[in-house]
């Protein structure tokens, strides 16, 4: 490892735990695309920055870009309240005036500025971490500690101006003040980085490590820490991975990690991701279909049929699926004799609490929730025509409710 | 003016922006008013790696492989986002922000490993060629034509022909898509069928004009028409005409006023009309509004002021001077001008209009008492604000109202 990676190491880490930290504000504001606004309309005020200085020092460039950042935060913010305009429609026009705004005034600057401009559109749009400075490093990383040391607190305002905006004014907090402060972190946030990893892979640091957490967990301070710690990930991961071929760009492998991190995660994520939720899905069929059987054998135990036919329960009426009966005997609730099956006293124990179960159930619906009998004896067919195909496929959102 | 028309370069540079801006902002309007307008920066960015994969794949820089390379790469980025705000219960917002960040990622490393030797690089794609219009000739069917104007022109008529067939049902999808699926209408099949015109229209301008013009485009016209309009119909002509009134008035002012970039000059026209539009609208505008609510305290402050001098002139006192750098100053002014108060009494109609302000206020005093049953110190306040809000009718009511119980006292207990 040379020791310049080492450097960019350091730099793109903090530079990963801080845009996400600072983007579980934005993802619980639900103003995740900000942050895509506000990293293209840095591009203006880097240009005026060179030409009011002259130069290209990191400070007048930064400088010019932090103002701009924070006018168009302003704007985005203000529009909506102050004529009939769109959060969303407010966020792009600004994106797309600032950023032709930034683009005009770059073509005046390489045509008739004071010296010519080198730094191309390139090297803005997608940044450098490759190329990145000790000093840029230190700065990334003090900037980063400042803003997590911030967040941590005042993590109790943010919360509250994350969640209840209305609460916090009726408490005493400057929910203005607290707003400004998120603007200034964000803006703050996407200047330092953009030499790193340019416009749009800003944003994408921004946006994707919150929207990662945000499937492991529904707490405030977990979601922050969480982000935090995916964005530092992927920021490692992604100069690691790029630094192994000469010709990998290091913004977009890094923002390619957290992609991955956030596939991974949408899959496997335990409580809102898609591979549990249709797990718990197929769970809760299963074990209504147990139920069914159960209930069947039950009600053929009452009227002397100890012993049922394996057809009996696949076919006809019930139609029962052969891998819940196989399920039944696993657990210890049915046994097979032959071709027939029955109930074992465990079974019979289970069957009558789901039976009891059933009819309290039914009982409070016709008492205390005083829903009409006679959609409360709703069967298959009433049901179906009630409900079409379709709208009964859809996989239950509360995680497995009991019987 | 007529030297810019006879610069056939310069036309048809001007003819493109035209085109492209109405293109834009036609589809722009059903984004806006879907909250979705920033589907066309999501599309600007997501491209990338489509654009490359049809230049990898055929190996070639024909146009044809790289434009449907970008549209299938468009259509997947918005059913991606719709699929994860759908299906994992994201913000459409974060959904969109992580899917085509994504994208534009995996094509810059994909620009990285395949095309190093190619001059096809990120820039290209933003500026867009606009400057070469003119350069850039393909023949139609005889005549010698620049190729943007003849994509663009197909892409027009193309969003024309399908604005003008489904304008009922997009129109019902925008604004109420819970009443377009009762009426049976495929709501799906229809906002998949937009997706893929916004996709066709972003992709064939980007060539032409760059992905700077369209996301303004997109995004700014129509939401200056959805300031000034109300109706369907004119949020379309206006925010076409807003667009191309900016890409005149951006071509002309880049190329002969301050030598700079035509698409970012555009953009920039688009932001000064937004800035009008959103101070001065006449409906909705920040000065029309605050002028209105100006006026309006104004003649609050003048008839406090006449109730006032009334009140004072039966115990033969006068008004004071209010402070005449306050509202109330001005109203005196304004009163004294017209001759409505002298010597800091009423006179004349002045009078007549203290009186009516002085009975509305005894009216709505007794009606809020007797009818709403307010205790006897919480109506000087209220009453003190609602009479300037009684017009004629409600106070011929209150008359009533008051005639009938004082005719009636004993029905009413």
């Amino acid at each position: 490892m040379q020791p310049n990676t080492l450097v960019v190491l350091l730099g793109t880490t903090t530079l990963g735990l801080c845009c996400g930290l600072v983007g579980s504000l934005l993802l619980l504001r639900k103003r995740a695309l900000l942050a895509d606004a506000l990293a293209h309309s840095t591009l203006p005020g880097i240009v005026l920055g060179f030409l009011i200085a002259g130069s290209q020092s990191y400070w007048a460039l930064g400088l010019g870009a932090l103002l701009t950042t924070l006018l168009a935060a302003v704007l985005v913010s203000r529009l909506p309240i102050l004529t009939r305009i769109r959060q969303d429609s407010a966020t792009a026009s600004i994106l797309g005036i600032f950023f032709g705004a930034g683009i005009a005034l770059l073509s005046i600057a390489q045509r008739s500025g004071p010296g010519a401009f080198s730094a191309g559109l390139d090297h803005f749009l997608l940044g450098q971490a490759a190329g990145m400075l000790q000093s840029e490093a230190i700065t990334l990383t003090l900037s980063a500690t400042v803003v997590s040391f911030l967040m941590i607190l005042l993590h109790k305002e943010l919360l509250v101006s994350c969640f209840d905006s209305s609460f916090g004014k009726g408490i005493g907090m400057s929910m203005g003040r607290v707003d400004l402060l998120v603007m200034l972190i964000l803006a703050i946030t996407i200047v330092i980085s953009l030499p790193a990893v340019g416009v749009v892979l800003t944003a994408a640091l921004i946006v994707i490590p919150p929207a990662t957490a945000r499937f492991w967990t529904d707490r405030f301070n977990r979601l922050l820490t969480i982000s935090g710690l995916l964005g530092a990930v992927a920021g490692a991961a992604g100069t690691l991975l790029s630094s192994l071929r000469v010709d990998l760009p290091t913004g977009p492998v890094i923002v390619i990690c957290a992609a991955t991190l956030f596939s991974v995660s949408l899959i496997v994520a335990p409580h809102k991701g898609l591979l549990g939720k249709r797990l718990r899905w197929i769970q809760r069929k299963q074990r209504r279909e147990m139920q069914r059987i159960l209930i069947f054998l039950h009600e053929n135990l009452l009227s002397g049929n100890d012993f049922v036919a394996r057809e009996r329960i696949l076919a006809g009426s019930l139609n029962a699926s052969s891998s819940a009966l196989r399920l039944c005997t696993l657990s210890g609730y049915t046994e097979m004799a032959g071709t027939h099956i029955r109930l074992t006293t465990e079974g019979i124990r289970r069957a009558e609490r789901s039976i009891s179960a059933r009819n309290r159930w039914i009982q409070w619906l016709d008492s205390e929730a005083e829903i009409d009998r006679n959609l409360i004896d709703l069967d298959e067919e009433d049901i179906e025509k009630l409900l079409d195909r379709k709208s009964m496929e859809i996989p239950p959102l509360d995680k497995g409710a009991n019987l | 003016m007529i030297d810019i028309l006879m610069n056939p370069a310069m036309l048809d540079i001007l003819v493109v922006a035209i085109l492209a801006a109405v293109t834009c902002s036609i589809v722009g309007v059903h984004l806006t008013l879907r909250n979705r307008a920033m589907l066309g920066d999501a599309i600007a960015h997501g491209v990338v790696p489509g654009l490359i994969l049809g230049f990898v794949f055929t190996g070639s820089r024909e146009v044809a492989p790289m434009f449907i390379g970008a549209v299938i790469a468009a259509l997947f980025l918005s059913l991606i986002a719709d699929w994860l705000k759908e299906r994992a219960e994201m913000d459409g917002g974060a959904a969109l922000g992580v899917v085509f960040t994504t994208l534009f990622s995996a094509g810059i490393i994909l620009i990285e490993l395949y095309t190093r030797e190619i001059d096809l690089d990120a820039s290209c794609v933003l500026h867009g060629l606009i400057e070469f219009t003119h350069f850039q000739r393909m023949d139609f069917f005889g005549w010698s034509l620049p190729r943007s104007i003849v994509t663009i022109s197909i892409a027009l008529l193309l969003n024309l022909g399908a604005l003008l067939l489904f304008w009922k049902e997009w129109k019902v999808c925008a604004f109420d898509p819970s009443l377009a699926r009762s009426t049976g209408l495929p709501v799906r099949l229809l906002e998949r069928g937009l997706l893929v015109l916004v996709a066709i229209t972003a992709v064939s301008c980007f060539e032409a004009v760059g992905s700077i013009l369209v996301v303004a485009m997109i995004a700014v016209p129509p939401t200056i028409a959805g300031i000034l309009c109300d109706r369907f119909g004119s949020m379309i002509m206006v925010s076409a005409l807003t667009g191309v009134i900016s890409a005149v008035a951006g071509t002309l002012s880049a190329v002969y006023v301050v030598d700079s970039n035509v698409p970012g000059m555009i953009a920039l026209t688009s932001g000064v009309l937004l800035a009008v539009a959103v101070l001065l609208a006449p409906q909705r505008g920040v000065l029309p509004v605050a002028f209105r609510l100006y006026m309006w305290r104004l003649r609050v402050a003048r008839e406090d002021l006449l109730a006032e001098s009334h009140q004072l002139s039966e115990s033969d006192e006068k008004l004071i001077t209010p402070n005449l750098f306050s509202t109330t100053g001005i109203a005196w002014v304004q009163l004294v001008l017209i001759g409505f108060i002298r010597d800091g009494k009423p006179r004349g109609k002045g009078k007549r209009i203290a009186r009516t302000l002085l009975r509305k206020r005894s009216l709505w005093q007794r009606f809020a008492s007797e009818r709403l049953g307010l205790p006897s110190d919480h109506l000087e306040e209220p009453a003190h604000r609602i009479e300037h809000h009684l017009d004629e009718s409600l106070m011929v009511m209150l008359e009533e109202e008051e005639l009938t119980s004082k005719s009636k006292p004993e029905t009413g207990r």
